[in-house]
């Protein structure tokens, strides 16, 4: 065997030199995968229950004690060697958020900012924007960015807020589990099993910007051994306002259907299936290039999306150190709107094995085949060459998880191997070791590479961004000249080398915090300079006019650093106190143009602070708070602000909770983000209320 | 043709993989979470204080210890082990693995691991007549003539009670822990 291995390797340190042979490499890379095989920590049970604390309890309290063998992923962030922060329901229900993407801003080293009503910014470690690209998002396993652009459409990923577990997040490259894109940070979201949402809920309310929202939802158990829910939600948000006053036309709304059950046919296997559907309402408005006076026109309309997918997992416990699981999706989502319309059809296929073949060593290794295929109506401004494309991903990873000092230290060695259809294939490693001196402290460091693979908009997508009119500088010519990004069939993959470190500490029962620092340096990052030398003249569409070319090439290179602070003090039992804090350095450059090195680098805030206070009052009452400071964004003239949102609870009995919220209450009106493409309207949040009723039964 | 190619790859890995896993997990049995086995070390530790022995155990020397045993290879044991010394009916608690049927002599608790499924009916035929509490976590344990019998039901441990079994050990199960079993045999 060990052998035919080496023969493989020789196969594949050939496979620069004749490309044919890249698929042998691909063979040989899953080939190794699967006879090294790979790790999940879960030394975390371990540490956290000890049978001796077991014995303590009663029967009755033993009985209501789950199994979860699904929890594996979120026990390890506790004890991880990486920057993981962990959202809990308790956390989403207190903040009175109402959407995920808004339960983001508790996460240090995120950036989150509202575009307009219906549009986030929201990236890790910097470079955001409304088509961020270094976030990997996943909803109970289903990957859900576009691979348009390699972004997420936050608006649309939507489910009752009280069906979600929790929500994970690991800032940092998560490459060598999650695969490509997962180059700054993965965003995990898990809603809960359909065990653990038996009987009915509804809730419902409206406020100044919630004009209206409701969810319904109810699930029972079909038998012992299996459970259902299903559940559908709507809400209709106001628009926002412009700074003059103005309503800014981006009123929405939007209604997600969905089902999930869960089985368990043995005390071994678990399977989950579930299915969703969404249709949104979303008012914008923008101006649209045009080649005839007055050069551009203003477009006010409602977009229509809509999607619809379904989930199927199969868990399969071999031993308490061996398990597999085997995921299959169908997603499909549609997007309308006039400067460009996408149908996507994704397949995705996954399996996941964990063993422990030595002793000391834990493997994790797993198989992902994706097929993507989309069909794009072009328009002036945005035109998308083919109009439809189908694509392949083939993933495989391995990581060994090897305890050196059994409760102290372990080292955790892992790779992803993927072959795409854009820039072919992609190695990311990654290594990283946690060193638990005593049960208070530990100290965690990693090393990882991590690629974000070229996205359909790089290779195929012309954006004709803006019209100059005749005589306007730079346009010396008598005809309209526009400015043009074009497509680049050689773009690479951007490349990040990530070096981490990070402590945590539990000072004492009530008080415990994590800092982590990081410092990126990465390669090959997007840049669209502007070429003046090459004007040409352009006759199609009619009237001729010229093109400033824009091509997209890998000329940005820099480096990033940074801190982020999480803490919690519980200074009595009915008071939380959390506070975290991030520090953000970008520094990069290009080759021409300073503007677009200049717009990652400050498109995202350098400090930022937030504060929640979380108190439990007499009489079933609560009380939370939650104060934020954002930093200036001046590139795109963004001053910094300091927010604060409000919610006040109250259980009148145990089965009706009454919430009144108060957000941004700190101001009027005040802007975010400035959306960086289609020259969208400069929207502002405004503050709000809104009341809110749950009752359970 | 490209994608042709990885598909192809794609399907004779994924037939590999998946045979070489099943190949390899099969080796380690079927043996549950780290989770389950201390929970169930918890149960067998708080069953023990919800049965009553004869009067000639009870009656003995306190320096006697309290015995369980474990049948098969379980992680059980190793979680059992872990709070061995424990006090049970003011007697210490200690842990044996046993590797023959004989050995369960001395033995007021055994658990049967469910590797020994098919060994049941032997080991119960040597348990018979003995003030020895069975307990087990295979599939219709207290049908099969066990005494106590772990049951999983969603993500939660229950337990079934075969009464007749325990009175014919002489072994008297009191209220409180049948009140909470899910299904008793009478």
């Amino acid at each position: 065997m060990l052998k035919n291995i080496l023969r493989m390797r020789k196969t594949g340190a050939n496979a620069k030199i004749y490309p044919i042979m890249k698929f042998n490499f691909v063979l040989l890379c899953i080939a190794s995968a699967l006879f090294t095989c790979t790790v999940m920590v879960d030394t975390c049970y371990a540490g956290k229950i000890s049978s001796a604390d077991l014995t303590e309890l009663s029967i009755q309290d033993l009985m209501e004690i789950e199994i979860t063998t699904g929890a594996r992923k979120s026990q390890k962030l506790a004890n991880t060697a990486a920057a993981a922060f962990v959202i809990t329901q308790e956390d989403i229900r207190r903040s009175g958020v109402t959407s995920i993407a808004e339960t983001l801003r508790m996460v240090p080293g995120l950036q989150v900012a509202r575009i307009d009503a219906n549009k986030w910014a929201i990236s890790s470690r910097g470079f955001n924007g409304h088509y961020a690209n270094k976030l990997l998002v996943l909803m109970d396993g289903r990957t859900v960015y576009t691979p348009l652009f390699s972004g997420v459409f936050w608006d649309v990923q939507d489910t009752p807020l009280e069906d979600i577990d929790r929500i994970e997040v690991i800032r940092g490259p998560g490459a060598a589990l999650w695969g490509a894109n997962a180059v700054n940070g993965v965003i995990n979201i898990i809603t809960k099993s359909a065990h653990d949402t038996k009987g009915g809920l509804v809730s419902t309310g409206a406020g100044k910007e919630e004009r209206g929202f409701g969810t319904f939802r109810y699930g029972d158990s079909i038998n012992e051994k299996a459970s259902y829910r299903f559940f559908s939600k709507y809400f209709d948000r106001d628009e926002s306002k412009v700074s003059s006053g103005r309503d800014a036309k981006d009123d929405w709304d939007i209604y997600t259907l969905g089902f999930r059950t869960d089985w368990n046919p043995t005390a071994t296997d678990s399977v989950m299936f579930q299915g969703n559907h969404y249709h949104a309402d979303e008012s914008q408005s923008y101006s649209f290039p045009s080649l005839t006076a007055p050069y551009s026109f203003p477009v006010d309309e409602e977009t229509k999306t809509d999607g619809v997918n379904f989930l199927y997992r199969w868990n399969h416990l071999f031993s308490g150190k061996s398990d597999m699981s085997l995921q299959l999706y169908y997603d499909r989502t549609r997007i309308h709107q006039t400067v460009i319309s996408e149908t996507r059809d994704t397949y995705d296929f996954d399996f996941q094995h964990r063993f422990s073949p030595w002793e000391k060593h834990e493997l994790i290794w797993g198989i992902g085949y994706r097929i993507t295929s989309d069909n794009i109506k072009s328009s002036y401004m945005i035109s998308v060459y083919p109009k439809s494309r189908t694509d392949d991903l083939l993933s495989t990873f391995v990581q060994d998880d090897i305890t050196i000092v059994e409760d102290h230290l372990r080292l955790t060695l892992g790779a992803k191997f993927e072959y795409n259809d854009y820039s072919g294939f992609e190695f990311q490693p990654n290594i990283r070791a946690l060193w638990t001196p005593d049960k208070q402290n530990s100290i965690w460091a990693s090393f990882s590479r991590a690629v974000r693979t070229p996205s359909r908009a790089e290779y195929d997508a012309r954006l004709n961004i803006l019209m100059i009119p005749p005589g306007y500088p730079p346009n010396t010519s008598g005809i309209p000249m526009v400015i043009s990004n074009i497509p680049n069939d050689d773009y690479k993959s951007e490349i990040l080398y990530a070096y981490e470190i990070g402590y945590r500490n539990n000072i004492s029962e009530s008080i415990s915090m994590d800092i982590t620092a990081f410092y990126n340096k990465y390669k090959d990052l997007r840049e669209t300079a502007i070429d003046y030398t090459s004007t040409f003249t352009e006759l199609s569409p009619l009237p001729p006019h010229m093109v400033l070319p824009a091509t997209m090439t890998n000329d940005i290179h820099g480096h990033t650093y940074g801190i982020e602070v999480s803490a919690e003090w519980n200074p009595v039992l009915w008071w939380k106190i959390k506070p975290a804090y991030s520090f953000l350095h970008m520094n990069l450059s290009g080759t021409q143009d300073t503007s677009n090195s200049l717009t990652y680098e400050t498109a995202a805030p350098r400090h930022q602070f937030s504060l929640r206070s979380s108190m439990d009052l007499p009489k079933d009452m609560e009380f939370d708070m939650w104060l934020r400071y954002v930093d200036d964004l001046p590139f795109i003239n963004i001053d910094g602000y300091c927010t604060m949102d409000v919610r006040l609870g109250w259980k009148p009995t145990q089965n009706i909770e009454l919430s009144l919220v108060g957000q941004n209450i700190f101001d009027n009106q005040h802007p975010e983000f400035q959306e960086e493409l289609l020259n969208l309207d400069r929207t502002e949040v405004e503050r709000t209320f809104y009341l809110k009723v749950t009752w359970r039964f | 043709m490209a994608n042709k190619a990885i598909k192809y790859i794609l399907w004779v890995i994924l037939v590999l993989m998946i045979s070489v896993s099943i190949a390899i997990s099969g080796s380690y049995g079927s043996e549950s979470s780290k989770m389950e086995p201390k929970l169930k070390a918890a149960f067998i530790y708080n069953f023990a204080k919800f049965v009553d022995w004869s009067t000639t155990y009870s009656k003995g020397i306190s320096s006697q210890p309290f015995l369980i045993g474990v049948l098969g290879n379980d992680p059980i044991t190793e979680e059992l082990l872990a709070i061995e010394g424990k006090l049970i009916k003011g007697r210490k608690m200690l842990v044996r693995t046993l590797s023959d049927i004989q050995d369960i002599k001395g033995c007021q608790v055994v658990f049967i691991s469910a590797s020994e499924k098919n060994n049941l009916i032997s080991i119960l035929n040597a348990v018979k007549n003995k003030e020895i509490l069975t307990i087990s976590d295979m599939n219709n344990f207290v049908d099969k003539g066990g005494s106590i019998g772990f049951v999983r039901i969603e993500n939660k441990i229950r337990f079934d009670v075969n009464l007749k079994t325990a009175e014919k050990s002489n072994l008297k199960i009191r209220s409180d822990l049948l009140a909470l079993a899910r299904r008793i045999i009478k």
